[in-house]
């Protein structure tokens, strides 16, 4: 196939928190947690510190305690108590969201927790000079979520076993070497770049919240995600080698909007409005990252009873379509026109977990 | 003696795998999860990954001195890690670690265990 490379310039701004896991979860007693901060430090070198001042058997006993009074067991109150400085050793310091207001509507903390209480964190992915940045495999895999819900979307993707379970059926775009065969992988033609870094600036924990329309009720979840803070604009490459992959990316805004309108349909549409986050005018909607929710992941028509089956025997049974993935974070108002607007339209400070705004531009033709 | 050596690490994984609790009511299942001990893994392997193509243990000996910190921790979360930790002498063998080749062994033997105990049937 010939190849002619086209560079296009993927603009995104975060409507909603965003969090793409390193798949390190903080402990409760890996972090200090003062005054809205959480200060993450290298415990390498904070234990390196407690050794040379004879602390170290010491802080092993108190790491084997277990307590479920947890605030008094936290590392803050262990360094306090001996006499330490709860600063000073490395690593890095995240804003945490304030959970504590309450809204209009019900909410409850789940099971016996406080819902203002921070447990583990989830770390967001970085790279080796520690700055947080959205790898170009996660924002691609959105994309073909997107392209296999839309350009793609006759396409039977079930594969049933014998046992009566189902999984994806991998080559119903081709892809990969075959003997004999013509070169077919559409997308081997379609490049992503990872981000341009950010820093622990642009970051907030956020909490997990899940909204039940069926029980009309906002579930605080015990799950922390460092998570890209709402408004932030990211930038990416993206490179397509081939006619037709320059096709499907050119016109990524437009299958965006139909595989939105689609989802809206099919499931937002069962959400009380006033929890779906804004999109931006001018701007193509997708969902990136963690704890958006199974139906911005799959083939969401095909995948419909699928999912629900493979749930039905686990202790978080689902039910329908599932529950509302939500977080809170701080209010944002933007101007448009002249006229201010707001990203949320609830008193609780509800955004939909993962959703952010794009728009995408070519930059040059042949000229890599 | 030394609790961990090239020829007896594989079989003493099999042991302790063999010695932990099994669930009350589901006897095929431990009380451990697979979860749990993946973390246990991913603690060490980051370490085996970087000691590669390394003559010493330059450089490491201040994450070695913190992995064992990090098991204690672990242990002390959940009890089933815990008895992982102490049948396993997990804490024993790591300060047996001096060299290059004893810190490949007990990754080795971390992923040893982790092998057995999804052939002895550990599930989530």
């Amino acid at each position: 196939m010939k190849k002619t490379y086209r560079k296009f310039i993927f603009t995104m701004r975060t409507v909603a928190p965003v969090h793409i896991g390193s798949g390190y979860k903080f402990g409760t007693k890996e972090y200090i947690n003062e005054d809205g901060l959480i200060y993450f430090p290298d415990m390498g070198k904070l234990y390196q510190h407690l050794v040379s001042e004879g602390l170290d058997e010491k802080f092993e006993e108190w790491l084997l305690k277990r307590n479920v009074q947890s605030t008094k067991v936290r590392l803050a109150q262990f360094l306090k108590a001996n006499g330490q400085s709860i600063q000073g050793y490395g690593g890095y310091t995240v804003r945490m969201m304030q959970t504590t207001e309450q809204g209009g509507v019900r909410q409850h903390a789940s099971r016996d927790r406080q819902s203002t209480e921070v447990n583990e964190v989830s770390q967001f992915i970085r790279d080796a000079y520690g700055n947080p940045y959205i790898p170009g495999s996660s924002l691609k895999g959105a994309i073909r979520t997107i392209l296999l819900n839309t350009h793609w979307k006759d396409e039977n993707f079930v594969q049933r076993y014998g046992n009566g379970k189902a999984s994806e059926k991998k080559d119903v775009v081709d892809w990969g070497a075959h003997k004999n065969k013509q070169f077919d992988d559409i997308f081997n033609e379609i490049r992503v770049s990872d981000s341009n870094p950010m820093s622990n600036q642009d970051l907030l924990i956020v909490q997990k919240w899940d909204y039940s329309a069926r029980k009309q009720i906002a579930t605080a979840l015990p799950v922390y995600r460092e998570s890209i803070a709402p408004f932030k604009v990211i930038k990416f490459e993206i490179v397509t080698t081939t006619e037709r992959a320059t096709e499907l990316i050119k016109n990524l805004s437009k299958y965006a909007s139909e595989f939105y309108t689609d989802y809206k349909n099919f499931y937002l549409s069962e959400q009380p409005n006033e929890y779906v986050t804004d999109n931006l005018p001018g701007y193509a909607s997708l969902y990136l990252g963690s704890g958006s929710g199974v139906w911005t992941k799959t083939i969401f028509r095909q995948a419909d009873g699928i999912v629900q089956n493979r749930y039905q025997r686990m202790k978080t049974k689902m039910i329908g379509k599932g529950v509302m993935k939500l977080t809170k974070a701080p209010q944002v108002k933007y101007k448009f026109k002249e006229s201010v607007k707001t990203l949320v339209h609830n008193n609780e400070s509800f955004y939909e977990m993962g959703k952010v705004a794009f728009f995408i531009e070519e930059v040059t033709q042949d000229g890599l | 003696m030394a609790i961990l050596t090239d020829e007896t690490y594989v079989d003493k994984a099999e042991k302790v795998i063999k010695s932990l609790d099994r669930d009350n009511r589901n006897p095929a299942a431990f009380v451990l999860t697979t979860t749990k001990i993946r973390n246990l893994l991913s603690l060490t392997s980051n370490l085996y990954d970087e000691s590669l193509g390394k003559q010493s243990l330059d450089g490491l000996t201040d994450k070695l001195a913190y992995l064992r910190v990090q098991f204690v921790y672990q242990a002390g979360r959940e009890k089933s890690v815990k008895q992982l930790v102490e049948n396993a002498e997990i804490l024993g063998a790591l300060k047996e670690i001096n060299d290059v080749a004893s810190l490949q062994r007990f990754s080795r033997y971390m992923e040893a265990l982790v092998a057995y105990f999804k052939f002895e049937g550990g599930k989530d």
